[in-house]
């Protein structure tokens, strides 16, 4: 077997102690010093890193890389296209080929922003034997921030990598006895020099994830859990608000609505823990907020379509769907300046300041259920939802009006609310099992109120066009196109939702829903 | 995987030292390569420092796969392996003669390395033996050095017939001159000639070189210490011709 490749060490010094100890095995010849100074690129949402990987833009040699968080081994390279460097990038931006896949694949439509800078060096040594064949390779790293004007980086060093030559392991496994000796840790704990970048930028790993993970203690009053969920949400909702103004990818906007809807229904499902007038001033005021940024989210959703809606039209019916989206940029841009200034109004900000300052106070409610238990209130709601969703589910056959599944797609999506907010509460893996139960049904009725979306949308525009005198036949020709292939998929999706309501309609689940929440198991 | 043999039935006419450059400049490009060192005499291996193995032999040479794999050692140079030659293939013969499809062994055997390698340049023995008939069947080029005398091209003449009385492939039968010295009428002469009524001599030659002797004491390619002399420009000239014939 071979021995780990990289090798850290804690302490100053070591390097010498190293290579001392290892010069009275081998004969080591110096191979060189390379550094290089790079900036690191990431998604708002840490998408590179939670995938294992950092991208980095090098200046000598002038390329991209993409390497591995665990060993900083190099996974794909692109050269750097043309002169003009934009402040984000997306995956499109990338010349053609490995680096562009991979982040097509993980950052999907995020934009990648530059996250400080860092510089490493990396000193080979060649491990000879007595005939001067090279055995066996140390690579000594060392790395630093880079400040942000350019100044010089302290480098640290990190630790050696070795590298193996192919036929002599043994030597290999000798060298790596000799790192073991001298103090060198194999494995975990190396650091990758982006994260010196990362410190320098004012960011850490994975400090921003639009996932809801609110942990409560299991004694939490219910006005207390309820404050930590809101707060939660709305330092998503303001970490997001920078984004939007720089107008950087469609995800600030998308990730700050969320937010606020999720606050929005915590307010309305879980009634009588705040005061009824704090209630109904945060719930209508975060309502508005919401609101204003409707059309502009909108737009983005027919904008990130495009490519969907191509897929589903024969190349000769694509021609006129070129004006519509060049229409449809210019409406964004206007939507985009009426939210901005939306947003901007001092009032909107007082609204955000007086639902932190409320959710700050310590002092406690007098609303009548503010002092009971958070896991009781939230078994029993959750129950209640479960109950109500099996009701509504059962009464769906195929003649039922669209509506009704959409009202069900609204009852599973405050389940799921529900059970984002309370779920620290309830034991974790069952949870978990029970979450994966619903994911199908969801993502079914999801589908479906998406399809119907972009059906009527559609529709209202063919409408408008055939309305408006001097409209191209090719546009008229494209939504007409669209419609038809969007009613297909419509129905396939509706047909769909049979058999997954059963998945969630049986005995075992139901008695999973029971040891759960409690109280009956639902089945009635 | 293409696979070029250097192989000529006479001894010392510049087989290793063509070898060795061939795949070190193969390698210096990227492509990833394997040096077979097939000659007893292990000259190729010496040049690159190599140890070779001690349970290593012809056994697992024909076995190929995993056995084959597990000889192989890397070069002191990015991207180009050696599989070390041992006085144990002297029994080669022997090995492969037990064998069924016994001229086929070799070609399949380094066909289990197709992964690994886009290269295989192989280092023949100097003889004519079922082992080098195995060496001209895995060879997509059989490349020939061949000196610029009299008695070189006779036996050039010699393998042409042996190939063609045997039913060898001739296809990728090629040669070029090797230890051509320019001052000398009759080496000049020959080559003119040759070039001129054999299409399969490459129009690069190699010259008889100081600088190439050199690589005994360097015990490293010719490029590692003297990448300008006049030899190395011919060796580049010289893989440019195979490249263009292998494509």
């Amino acid at each position: 077997m071979s021995p780990p490749a990289v090798w850290w060490a804690t302490d100053e010094g070591f390097a010498d102690r190293v290579l001392a100890d290892v010069r009275r095995r081998f004969k080591i010849v110096p191979e060189g010093r390379q550094s290089m100074t790079a900036r690191s690129f990431e998604t708002f949402d840490w998408r590179l890193w939670e995938d294992g990987l950092v991208l980095a833009r090098s200046a000598r040699p002038s390329r991209w890389v993409l390497s591995r968080v665990e060993d900083r081994a190099i996974v794909a390279t692109a050269s750097k296209p043309g002169k003009t460097v934009p402040q984000k990038w997306f995956w499109s931006d990338f010349p053609v080929g490995a680096v562009r896949d991979r982040l097509r694949k993980i950052c999907g439509i995020r934009a990648l922003l530059p996250m400080g800078r860092f510089r490493e060096s990396r000193e080979c040594f060649a491990l000879c034997d007595d005939e001067d064949k090279i055995v066996c390779r140390l690579v000594l790293e060392k790395s630093g921030a880079v400040d942000a004007r350019g100044g010089g980086a302290s480098l640290s060093a990190a630790g050696f990598r070795l590298i193996p030559l192919k036929g002599y392991d043994k030597e290999a496994r000798a060298a790596a006895a000799c790192l073991a000796q001298m103090g060198c840790r194999a494995g975990d704990g190396w650091v990758h020099p982006a994260l010196h970048a990362f410190t320098a930028a004012g960011r850490e790993p994975e400090d921003y994830s639009s996932k809801a993970r609110v942990d409560l203690p299991p004694q939490i009053t219910a006005a207390d859990a309820c404050k930590r969920i809101h707060l939660f949400s709305l330092d998503i909702a303001e970490r997001n608000l920078p984004g939007i103004f720089e107008d950087i990818d469609t995800e600030f906007l998308h990730d700050f609505r969320v937010a606020l809807r999720r606050s929005r229904s915590a307010l309305s499902l879980v009634k009588g823990v705040f005061p009824a007038r704090v209630e109904k001033r945060f719930g209508e005021n975060l309502a508005k907020i919401q609101r204003a940024t409707n059309r502009l989210r909108d737009l983005d959703v027919h904008l990130l379509e495009r490519g969907a809606f191509e897929a589903l039209l024969p190349p000769e019916l694509q021609a006129g769907l070129d004006g519509l989206f060049r229409q449809l940029e210019g409406e964004r841009a206007r939507a985009l300046r009426r939210c901005l200034t939306f947003l901007e109004r001092p009032a909107t900000a007082q609204i955000l300041r007086d639902w932190r300052a409320f959710l700050e106070s310590p002092g406690e409610s007098s609303a009548p259920l503010a002092q009971d238990p958070a896991e009781a209130l939230g078994k029993r709601l959750l129950r209640k939802r479960f109950r109500r969703i099996l009701k509504d589910g059962r009464a769906i056959g195929a003649k039922t009006p669209d509506t009704a599944l959409h009202k069900l797609r609204l009852q599973v999506k405050k389940l799921r609310y529900l059970l984002e907010f309370f779920g620290s509460l309830l034991p974790a893996p069952e949870t978990a099992s029970f979450v994966k139960r619903f994911r199908r049904l969801q993502n079914i009725l999801g589908r479906f109120n998406d399809l119907c979306n972009q059906e009527a949308w559609v529709r209202r525009r063919l409408e408008a066009a055939e309305a408006k005198s001097g409209t191209s036949t090719e546009l008229a020709a494209s939504l007409g196109g669209l419609l038809s292939e969007l009613g297909r998929a419509r129905n396939a999706e509706r047909a769909k939702f049979g058999r997954a309501f059963t998945r969630l309609d049986n005995p075992s689940v139901r008695a999973r829903a029971k040891a759960l929440f409690g109280g009956k198991d639902g089945s009635k | 995987m293409k696979v070029i043999a250097l192989y000529n039935i006479k001894g010392g006419v510049g087989k290793t030292a063509a070898a060795v450059n061939l795949a070190y400049l193969a390698a210096s490009e990227g492509t990833r390569t394997l040096l077979c060192d097939l000659d007893p005499q292990a000259a190729a291996t010496y040049y690159l420092r190599v140890r070779a193995p001690k349970r290593h032999g012809s056994k697992r040479l024909i076995q190929g796969g995993k056995a084959l794999d597990r000889q192989i050692r890397e070069s002191n140079f990015p991207g180009l392996d050696l599989l070390p030659a041992k006085m144990g293939f002297r029994n080669l013969d022997l090995k492969l003669d037990a064998r069924k499809r016994s001229r086929r062994r070799l070609a399949e055997s380094l066909h289990s390395l197709t992964g690994a390698y886009e290269l295989v340049v192989i280092d023949a023995p100097p003889n004519i033996t079922l082992l080098s008939e195995n060496i001209i069947e895995a060879a997509d080029l059989l490349l020939c050095p061949v000196i610029p005398t009299t008695l070189s091209l006779r036996t050039w003449d010699q393998l042409d017939r042996f190939l063609r009385k045997e039913k060898l492939p001739r296809d990728g039968l090629r040669a070029f001159f090797s230890m051509a010295e320019r001052r000398k009428k009759l080496h000049a002469a020959t080559i003119r000639e040759t070039l001129d009524s054999d299409p399969r001599f490459f129009p690069s030659v190699i010259p008889m070189s100081a600088a190439v002797e050199r690589m005994g004491p360097e015990r490293a390619p010719l490029f590692v210490y003297d990448k300008r002399s006049v030899a190395a420009r011919a060796f580049r000239g010289l893989w440019d011709d195979i490249q263009c014939q292998l494509r």
